[in-house]
């Protein structure tokens, strides 16, 4: 008899999590009225599977109405006007330049690190008991400009004003 | 065959002049085998059974042992299995039969010999059985083959064939969890997975094999739930999913850790390793493994 062995799914599980998170983060999110025409742009820095997940939902949804158009970003130097930018790095200052070039747009600036929310990020993923979650930065949300729903502050491990 | 012949012509010439003088059933049943005739011979071998003159004696049973295990051998290529099954059943009960009225007697051997054969052609059913998905008559095939294995060689460790045999099974069910098919509810597929690899632990806790199968049988069931999670699914749904899903990794993470401690060495192994943590959200832990992982790839 031949049993064989079972075939492991390989697909990148945070990716599709993220993805979710951050068109959940769009729902609860308001930009300025100039940022309602046009095209919804997500940017996305250091994470293929990540940018992958989203190029897929952008065939299918939109979002408050807007076609999503999904950029990556090699470099700070190509970032260019965003609704909402992912740049993923280990250290402050790996994401810092990319977060820098962001802040010239009203840019919804999300990111996954220790110490990340402390003036880099309006949104920074955190894992709580193995479950992703996310903590919030309300002064960079309305530093950009950006209205944020008390539901989004709700279900934030942690909120910094 | 040849070793029949001579021990029928032995007990043909033991069986009085005046009986054999008569023709009795057992020996006409004798003949029209040797003549390979053996609907003739099944015919006459019946009325030999119920024959109170012929029912207690030894080599009555064994001629219906060899009668049915030649019917059996030439209807087991056709599709009727269940007429098939039926002579081999017949074979084994006459073969059984005849050990108990003389269990010191000189056909005892000869008899153990086609039971052996017999039991062997039972696991390659129920392996064919499992091929098909048929997993009650494939357990019942199995569970004959014990029986059988238990009385012609008793000292024989089965525990290797019946993790082979679940082994098998759990691939099966698993096939039809993962591919789901008409007729199989993925549940029960499901819960069956995990029931026969825990039979195949209890027999034995280091098969790497059910280790890591059942890890990834776990693993799968979270990232197909992650899979064919809608886009536009709310908060409270992801986190409720997250939990659910995370549950499913936790449940992976100590089977595939076992199979790691058995083998550190098995790509296979530190893939899924690096796998659970990744979706556990535990990446240091995972790059560890995936280290692991490349510095056994530089190593060969």
């Amino acid at each position: 008899m031949s049993y064989g062995q079972t075939s492991m799914n390989t697909m990148n599980t945070r990716a599709k999590f993220k993805s979710m998170y951050i068109l959940n983060f769009t729902k609860y999110t308001e930009w300025p009225a100039a940022y309602k025409q046009g095209d919804f742009v997500i940017g996305v820095v250091n994470d293929d599977d990540l940018a992958k997940n989203l190029e897929a939902i952008s065939k299918t949804k939109k979002i408050n109405s807007q076609n999503l158009i999904v950029k990556r970003f090699a470099s700070a130097d190509q970032v260019t006007k965003c609704h909402l930018i992912y740049i993923a790095g280990k250290s402050a200052g790996e994401v810092e330049p990319y977060a820098e070039k962001s802040r010239q747009f009203n840019c919804l600036i999300v990111t996954e690190g220790n110490g990340m929310i402390n003036g880099i990020a309006a949104i920074n993923f955190v894992v709580v008991g193995a479950q992703l979650k996310y903590e919030m930065n309300k002064a960079l949300f309305k530093s950009q400009d950006l209205i944020v729903s008390n539901t989004l502050e709700n279900l934030a491990t942690k909120v910094i004003n | 065959m040849k070793r029949l012949v001579i021990i029928a012509v032995v007990l043909f010439m033991m069986i009085p002049g005046g009986l054999r003088a008569q023709l009795d059933p057992v020996s006409l049943a004798l003949r029209a085998y040797q003549n390979k005739d053996l609907p003739k011979a099944r015919e006459l071998i019946e009325i030999a059974v119920g024959d109170d003159n012929f029912n207690g004696i030894t080599k009555t049973w064994y001629f219906r042992g060899y009668i049915y295990k030649d019917l059996f051998k030439e209807s087991k290529d056709v599709k009727i299995k269940k007429e098939s099954f039926g002579y081999r059943e017949d074979a084994i009960e006459s073969y059984m039969k005849a050990v108990a009225l003389e269990p010191q007697g000189e056909l005892v051997e000869d008899c153990f010999n086609s039971l052996k054969y017999l039991s062997s052609t039972l696991y390659n059913d129920a392996a064919f059985a499992l091929d098909s998905n048929n997993f009650t008559t494939a357990q019942e095939l199995f569970d004959r083959y014990k029986e059988i294995i238990a009385m012609t060689n008793p000292d024989m460790d089965m525990t290797p064939r019946t993790i082979e045999f679940n082994l098998y099974k759990a691939s099966k069910y698993s096939q039809l969890f993962d591919n789901p098919r008409e007729g199989y509810d993925k549940e029960e597929m499901g819960q069956q997975v995990i029931a026969v690899y825990k039979k195949v632990l209890n027999l034995d806790s280091n098969n790497i094999s059910a280790n890591y199968n059942m890890a990834i049988h776990f693993y799968n069931q979270g990232v197909n739930i992650i899979e064919n999670m809608d886009y536009e699914q709310d908060f409270e749904t992801l986190f409720m999913i997250q939990a659910q899903v995370m549950d499913l990794f936790g449940a992976a993470l100590p089977y595939m850790k076992k199979a790691y401690k058995l083998n550190p060495y098995r790509k296979e192994t530190l893939v899924g390793l690096s796998g659970i943590y990744y979706g556990l959200n535990d990446i240091e832990t995972s790059e560890r493994y995936q280290q692991e992982l490349k510095k056994l790839d530089s190593n060969q």
